[in-house]
């Protein structure tokens, strides 16, 4: 099968007058040439580009092996029409099927994949360990002709320069080799369609068919290198009444695309969408026939036609005026439409192609009915492949203008770097060339926000296109912009919650600094108290007391709280510094910023004892009302008060005796029943039988007979529960556990 | 003589056993006659060996072996692996492979001097057939089939090939693999001919279906009819003294 398509170099000889006239031609933006193909002023351009050598379908004949310009054209042959037969046999370029002849000799001394032949089987077994096979093989299977080897190891070299992979990649882990320069080429094979393209070897291959396949385009190569492209809607298939109908070739799309130039199709395209009619009949370029009408069939402001919209609501329809209005202007529309569309019956009947465009429900003013105008499945009747704005006379002229506009790249470079483009937009998922809005619009990241200008861009676009001027496809690109929302602060508020609360606290601070900021020997005081340092302090306060020096107020406040030393002294329970600083003149009646006196501060008994006591010895140094210090404490209350103590504890004291004896109790009787319960009912019987006795002799008052006796010490243990081993009883666990050791039982030994 | 069999009537003989000059694998089936048509067949030269792969019973095209080895893929249990090396002759070695392609079968023929193998198979795997099996390896496909192993099918002494091979490429692949090959089918124009029959320099068993036509095609390719290597006029001679056997056979 491989040779045969590799055979059909020049299969597509087709039978073409030549003709010669002048040449118009009308240039695009890129190395990019348009051209009307069923305009006759160009049609000789047309020609030439025909003529050029042998047209071939990019896609179909992706493989066929093209040599150079030495393949003669038949133009005035009889081969068109067998060319199919012809196929394997004609055109045998491949230097292997010469070989065949002296197949005996070197038989099978070559590798088809990459089209080499070998001297000997040694050659041939070396090759097949090459990189170069390997590539080949996946381009065979992928129905990609082979790459010679100066290509290939060039074609490495671009991934990485470096020589010699194969020797690299038997190192490289598997995953790692992925990244290696064979396997990347073979990854490449699927989508670069420049990976593939090979100057040396005349060929022209495309990424892969199927993305050539969603192209509403279609290529031809010349064999002067040209690339023709045009909508393929137009060359498929189109069925001419009475010329070259015999076989299937002269059907194929390169031969419907050269009778262009001889006979102009008649087209014709109708559109309708919203009340909105347009219809025109084309001979060539020219327009035979068109008609275009409007009826108010779409809801305003709501839009939707009328019809859909009683589809939509179900059983209720709107009464209004405007609807009913609606509702008959959509049936008379459709009306109107069947009847022109009969009227012009035998020019539709006679146009090769029929287009429509005909959205929802508008298909079924075609197409249905008892007797519909046009039928869905003649294979005339085609949709247009592009998209249209309103139906009008000048889109349908425009569409027309679109359908029959070919493209011709002047060599196989220009296109590739159009066509390349083509692969970028297929890749994400658009199946056009034509940079055509809707398509374009599918690049817009959805989740973000556009600005509104995108219609506007669309509009443009839109024009362009009926301006047969493509600028190349659309790029959409992200500017990322930072907005300036300054103008917005006028009622801002300019300053931060800190800074409007800052004046105020800045002004107290300071103060307070200042104040507790203690100078001189109070600030040593102070520093020593909070340490605390109480040596210091006692030897400070001290020489205070022995310097008297007067101008020191030990009453002054020392910090921010305002708290004096005493404060401070009773806060810490600092029993004789509190003494000795009431002693030197520190006043208790002294009150903080919370109002509160030393006397408040003072959380332990004896602290307050200490203030108390003082009051007592001093009782009119100061005003120990206003301290808030309760009735001052003589020596006297103190030893009332110690009696009362030692009476409470000893109190408590046997308490607590009384309850330990419980408990004890409480335990042993616990102890006695766990033990009883351990006995055999036997046994429970016996010392109840004992205890009987016992209680008997207790009532009788007389002298109770011992029953029982421990086994080690011989108390008596009648009626009560013993300790017991082995029918051994005894008085305590103690006796038993002698006992036992007396007499160790065999197991213990064991 | 090549024999028609059948496993549980499925004709795809080269699915469910794996034949060799040195052993012989048969998958595990409901019945035994699948096994003792083998076994009869074989089990005076070679052992005939029951096992499974991962469970499996499609053997044949989960394994690839010859003379020198056998490689399974890495979903073989450890129990299996075991049970094959213990049933095998010590000659034979035994190979797990981390393959992505795990059917080694379907991506791997080979006789006991030359394997062809997938255009993707890794590396590593290359290297272990190498290693392994004593083989040169050729990266292939076969009429642009790259499942080699279910599209051909050869011993030391012949090959058949898909039927629709191009002669060139026949041509390449006898020159490539130094045995006469035939584009063929098996089973009544079965193209997977790797799987509908399983050949080793011997002997060989194809399905039920297999026609007369493609039987004779089978035998001349891989030269056993009777007398086996005999050449010339000592192999007619020896055809004929067959013929006239079963012929007398048949009349008494």
């Amino acid at each position: 099968m491989e040779t045969n398509v590799v055979q059909s170099a020049e299969a597509e000889n087709l039978k073409k007058p030549k003709s010669k006239s002048k040449v118009s031609k009308v240039k695009g933006p890129t190395n990019r040439k348009r051209f009307q193909l069923f305009d006759p002023a160009v049609k000789s351009d047309f020609l030439k580009l025909c003529n050029g050598g042998v047209v071939q379908l990019l896609l179909e004949n992706e493989d066929s092996t093209e040599k150079d310009g030495s393949v003669s054209l038949d133009f005035d042959g009889s081969s068109s029409d067998d060319e199919v037969e012809n196929l394997p046999k004609d055109g045998d370029l491949q230097p292997q099927l010469n070989k065949e002849d002296q197949r005996p000799t070197n038989a099978g001394l070559f590798c088809g994949s990459c089209n080499v032949g070998f001297a000997d089987l040694i050659e041939q077994r070396f090759h097949y360990t090459l990189d170069w096979h390997r590539y080949n093989v996946k381009r065979k299977l992928n129905g990609q002709a082979h790459v010679a080897e100066a290509k290939f190891y060039e074609m490495m070299d671009d991934l990485s320069s470096i020589d010699g992979s194969d020797v690299e990649e038997e190192d490289v882990p598997p995953i790692i080799s992925s990244g290696a320069p064979i396997e990347r080429l073979m990854e490449k094979l699927q989508t670069d369609p420049e990976a593939a393209s090979t100057p040396q070897v005349e060929k022209v291959r495309l990424s892969s068919s199927q993305k050539m396949e969603q192209s509403p385009r279609i290529f031809f190569k010349t064999n002067n290198g040209q690339i023709i492209s045009c909508f393929k809607t137009i060359v498929h298939s189109i069925a001419r009444q009475g010329d070259r109908k015999t076989n299937d070739s002269s059907d194929s799309p390169v031969s419907n695309f050269l009778s262009f130039s001889e006979s102009p199709l008649k087209i014709t395209i109708i559109m309708a969408s919203g009340g909105h009619f347009a219809a025109a009949v084309f001979e060539g370029n020219a327009c035979t026939n068109h008609k275009t009408f409007h009826s108010y069939t779409v809801r305003a402001k709501q839009g939707g036609g009328q019809g859909s919209r009683d589809a939509k609501s179900g059983t209720s329809h709107p009464k209004s005026a405007g609807a009913s209005l609606r509702r008959y202007n959509e049936q008379s529309f459709n009306q109107h439409i069947q009847e022109l569309l009969m009227s012009w019956k035998s020019s539709i009947a006679d146009s090769h192609l029929i287009f429509y465009r005909a959205a929802g429900s508008n298909s079924n003013i075609f197409f249905g009915g008892k007797s519909p105008p046009l039928n869905r499945d003649s294979p005339k009747v085609r949709k247009i492949p592009l998209p249209t704005k309103r139906p009008t006379f000048n889109e349908v002229k425009r569409v027309h203008s679109f359908l029959t506009t070919a493209h011709v790249y002047e060599s196989m470079d220009a296109f590739l770097a159009v066509h390349t483009h083509l692969v970028k937009s297929t890749d994400k998922g658009k199946t056009t060339i034509n940079t055509s809005p809707s398509k374009a619009k599918k690049t817009l990241d959805r989740a973000k926000s556009r600005s509104p200008k995108r219609k506007d861009d669309l509009d443009i676009k839109i024009e362009s296109d009926s301006d047969d001027n493509d600028t190349g496809p659309t790029i959409l690109e992200e500017v990322d912009q930072v907005v300036d929302f300054n103008e917005l602060k006028e009622y801002d508020d300019s300053l931060t919650p800190e800074q409007r609360k800052g004046p105020k606290k800045k002004s107290k601070k300071p103060k307070s600094e200042k104040v507790f900021k203690a100078e001189g020997i109070l600030g040593d005081l102070t520093e020593a108290l909070q340490k605390p340092d109480l040596e210091i302090f006692q030897t400070l306060l001290s020489n205070l007391s022995s310097s008297s020096c007067d101008n020191i107020n030990l009453s002054e406040p020392i910090d921010a709280n305002s708290s004096t030393l005493l404060h401070i002294a009773a806060k810490n329970n600092h029993l004789d510094i509190v003494w000795s600083l009431m002693e030197l003149g520190s006043d208790p009646a002294v009150k903080d910023k919370s109002g509160k006196c030393p006397f408040n501060y003072a959380d332990s008994r004896e602290c307050r004892d200490t203030f108390r006591k003082f009051m007592g010895q001093f009782p009119e140094k100061y005003d120990y009302k206003k301290a808030q210090v309760p009735p001052p404490i003589s020596e006297e209350m103190e030893k009332e008060r110690a009696e009362k103590k030692k009476l409470l504890n000893k109190l408590k004291r046997e308490k607590e005796k009384q309850k330990k004896m419980e408990r004890k109790e409480h335990e042993k009787e616990t102890e006695e029943q766990r033990r009883f319960l351990g006995l055999s009912d036997r046994e429970k019987r016996a010392l109840a039988a004992e205890q009987r006795i016992l209680a008997q002799c207790k009532r009788n008052a007389e002298t109770a007979p011992v029953l029982v006796r421990c086994f080690e010490c011989a108390v008596d243990i009648t009626g009560k529960v013993p300790f017991e081993y082995n029918q051994n009883v005894f008085c305590t666990p103690k006796c038993l556990a002698v006992h036992r050791k007396k007499f160790p039982s065999p197991l213990s030994v064991l | 003589m090549a024999v028609r069999v059948q496993f549980e009537n499925n004709n795809e003989v080269g699915v469910f056993s794996k034949l060799t000059n040195s052993y012989c694998l048969v998958a595990m089936g409901g019945s035994e006659n699948f096994y003792s048509v083998f076994e009869s067949e074989l089990s005076e030269t070679i052992p005939v060996v029951h096992t499974s792969i991962a469970g499996c019973r499609i053997i044949g095209r989960m394994t690839v072996g010859n003379r020198h080895g056998l490689l399974v893929p890495n979903t073989t249990t450890d129990q299996e692996l075991q049970h094959i090396r213990n049933s095998l002759p010590d000659s034979v070695k035994i190979q797990r492979v981390e393959e992505k392609l795990s059917a080694l079968g379907n991506v791997i023929t080979c006789n006991d001097y030359v394997a062809l193998v997938h255009p993707d198979l890794d590396r590593e795997t290359e290297e272990i057939l190498q290693d392994t099996l004593k083989v040169e390896v050729f990266r292939q496909s076969v009429a642009t089939n790259v499942l080699v192993g279910s599209y051909c099918l050869f011993s030391n002494q012949g090959g058949i090939v898909h039927p629709k091979t191009p002669s060139q490429e026949q041509d390449e692949l006898s020159s490539l693999l130094q045995v006469p090959l035939v584009a063929g089918s098996v089973n009544r124009g079965s193209e997977l001919v790797g799987a509908g029959a399983v050949v080793n320099d011997w002997s060989m068993f194809c399905g039920m279906d297999t026609t007369a036509t493609e039987l004779s095609v089978l035998e001349s390719i891989f030269r056993l009819n009777a007398g086996g290597i005999a050449t010339g006029s000592s192999a007619s001679s020896i055809q004929g003294e067959n013929m006239r056997n079963v012929l007398i056979e048949s009349m008494t």
